[in-house]
């Protein structure tokens, strides 16, 4: 696979605060890779590094192998660039607006409506071609945003915080618009603070916290780096009391919860590990309605992440005191 | 050849001047502009005719020619500002200008079209008023060569102040304070200059020199008015004695036109995300 995006030790600083600290990111083609961390844990610098917005103070960028600083006229035909925040052009209808951005982009006035139209099409805002872009919803803003970085048909979205300020309906929607569009083989680069939405969206994601990337990788991989093993929701039919005192003794289960119909187990093992406790619970006689997996939270994935991280500092800090 | 078809297949360019054209208060602004020209002109003439019953004194029908170029460059002082001051700064307030900036136009590209598109206007307003010129013209006394010679200095006049807005508004980011330093750049240059050149002739060291020191030559040369009037008629004697070794309307041609060109390359060089960054290459990492 092609790598689209990586950087190495890309490093930016505004006087004397650190904006992104030594990041180092790999992003293959076809990634979907969301970046998640609280206010000013430097995501929006890295994404404006990338779409050739800002100048690194050190390290390097390349975008589908073109340095972002050295080669930005070669980036900016690859990126498709959606920021945080964005204002329209009053007295322009939706459709002239994404004519004018691929005009911009050197598209002919032919192509440029026939893409528009399609645009419009593929963010269900065909019906607002001659719609005053200034008139629209943030919602619709939001779509016709996306699709106007669509219009040069780029290899790489970055889009930051692309869902905020929506209102659930129009981040349901924006969120198949992208499913779609990492269905269509682009490598996006999405942002957000609405994190269960990036749980069943991304391939991948990259946990950024001070400005240092301190976990990135699967959202299994992530959980299985900071929390080993698995989480089982198990609910059994009849003798709930008796099956918790028996699960309570296995040597594999590490912790066990139960609410009015389910029990919640914590593993310390991989699928083998889960397989053969099912086996054990059928062979005791427990009758068995639901066992599987619990889905893990990406909500909470991200506060174990910083958890550990802060944690880790305040001990590094710690053994310095002491030394 | 190919540079003047890349200019006007400029999405920029259409866009400002379709967008200027469909903002309500355009064709308000027109006709504001063309009342007021129109009225002090016909008012001028009018008053010349009351006085002079049967005749009409071409001498002093430069004075009615130059007074309506005065004019023009005065309101041109107000408008021109007042359009560019926001050129930049306005895409910044409205948050439109990372995403132009991540298009495949050049920061050159926004900056050149945006100028050229807010002077089209006024130059329109110019070609507009151009019938009063004529007017003027058919009672005589005024050379083609005059005509000529003011129309350069306006357009000079118009693409400098074109380009002082430009350049404050890409380098201060708010709209309102780029625009405050436009005008207030215009006002020294309009009544600073003058203000700098009376208070000169007050020091004995300056009366003595009699209006010959270098200084006085580059007030007069700077301020639009006088190099203005200095080609059109002679000095007006208002100037020191006439006897003046520097061309003050060409010095002013010269400068402004100068200046214009590093206002412009500046404004580029502040617009650039990374600036001056296209010398050298890097090895593509796979």
């Amino acid at each position: 696979m092609c790598i689209v995006i990586q950087t190495k030790g890309l490093f930016k600083a505004y006087g004397k605060m650190e904006a992104v600290q030594n990041l180092d990111l790999t992003i293959e083609e076809g990634t979907v890779f969301g970046f998640i961390g609280p206010n000013g844990a430097g995501k929006s610098t890295t994404m404006q590094i990338l779409a050739t917005l800002l100048k690194p103070t050190s390290g390097q960028a390349w975008v589908a192998g073109f340095d972002v600083v050295k080669e930005a006229a070669e980036v900016r035909k690859r990126i498709g660039y959606m920021p945080d925040f964005f204002g329209v052009y009053d007295n322009l209808t939706a459709l002239e607006y994404l004519e004018f951005y691929g005009a911009c982009y050197g598209l002919s006035q032919e192509t440029c409506t026939q893409v528009g139209l399609e645009l419009l099409e593929l963010v269900n805002l065909l019906d607002k071609r001659d719609e005053q872009v200034d008139l629209l919803s943030r919602g619709m803003k939001q779509r016709l945003g996306l699709a106007r970085a669509l219009v040069h048909d780029p290899d790489l979205l970055i889009l930051d915080e692309p869902a905020s300020g929506l209102d659930p309906r129009a981040r349901i929607e924006f969120r198949a618009i992208l499913k779609e569009l990492g269905q269509m083989g682009k490598t996006i680069l999405i942002s957000s603070h609405i994190l269960p939405e990036l749980g069943d969206l991304c391939d991948a994601i990259g946990v950024m916290e001070q400005g240092k990337l301190i976990a990135q990788g699967s959202v299994a991989d992530i959980t299985a780096q900071i929390q080993p093993g698995r989480v089982v929701k198990i609910t059994v039919l009849d003798r709930m009391e008796e099956a918790l005192k028996w699960l309570e003794m296995q040597e594999e289960v590490e912790q066990v919860q139960s609410d009015k119909e389910t029990l919640t187990v914590r593993l310390d093992g991989d699928e083998i590990v889960q397989a053969q406790l099912l086996s054990k619970l059928v062979g005791a006689g427990f009758t068995i309605s639901q066992f599987a997996e619990a889905q893990v939270n990406i909500e909470d994935v991200f506060m174990n992440v910083i958890r550990s991280h802060v944690e880790v500092s305040e001990n590094e800090v710690d053994s310095e005191t002491i030394s | 050849m190919k540079l003047i078809q890349k200019l006007f297949h400029n999405p920029i360019l259409s866009k400002e001047l379709q967008w200027r054209m469909r903002v309500k208060k355009t064709p308000w602004l027109i006709a504001l502009y063309l009342v007021i020209v129109a009225g002090i002109v016909f008012t001028v003439l009018s008053l010349q005719d009351l006085n002079r019953v049967a005749t009409f004194d071409s001498g002093a029908n430069i004075w009615v020619y130059t007074g309506l170029s005065f004019l023009n460059l005065l309101m041109l002082a107000f408008i021109v500002p007042g359009i560019t001051a926001g050129l930049i700064s306005g895409e910044r307030e409205r948050q439109t200008l990372d995403v132009l900036l991540t298009t495949n136009l050049s920061s050159s590209q926004i900056i050149y079209s945006k100028w050229i598109a807010s002077l089209s206007f006024v130059l329109m307003l110019l070609l507009l008023s151009s019938p009063l010129y004529v007017i003027v013209y058919l009672y005589g006394g005024i050379s083609p060569a005059h005509i000529w010679q003011s129309i350069l200095h306006l357009m000079v006049t118009v693409l400098f102040l074109g380009s002082l807005g430009i350049f404050y508004s890409t380098w201060i980011k708010r709209t309102g304070i780029a625009t405050v330093l436009t005008y207030a750049s215009v006002a020294f240059i309009g009544i600073g200059l003058p203000l700098i050149y009376i208070l000169m002739w007050q020091f004995p060291y300056f009366q003595v020199l009699n209006g010959q020191h270098w200084i006085f030559n580059a007030l007069l040369s700077l301020h639009p008015a006088s190099s203005l009037a200095y080609v059109i008629s002679g000095d007006f004697g208002l100037f020191s004695n006439g006897n003046h070794s520097w061309h003050f309307y060409w010095i002013y041609i010269g400068f402004y036109t100068v200046l214009s060109a590093i206002l412009m390359f500046w404004s580029t060089y502040l617009l650039s995300p990374i600036r001056f960054r296209r010398f050298g290459f890097s090895k593509k990492v796979k």
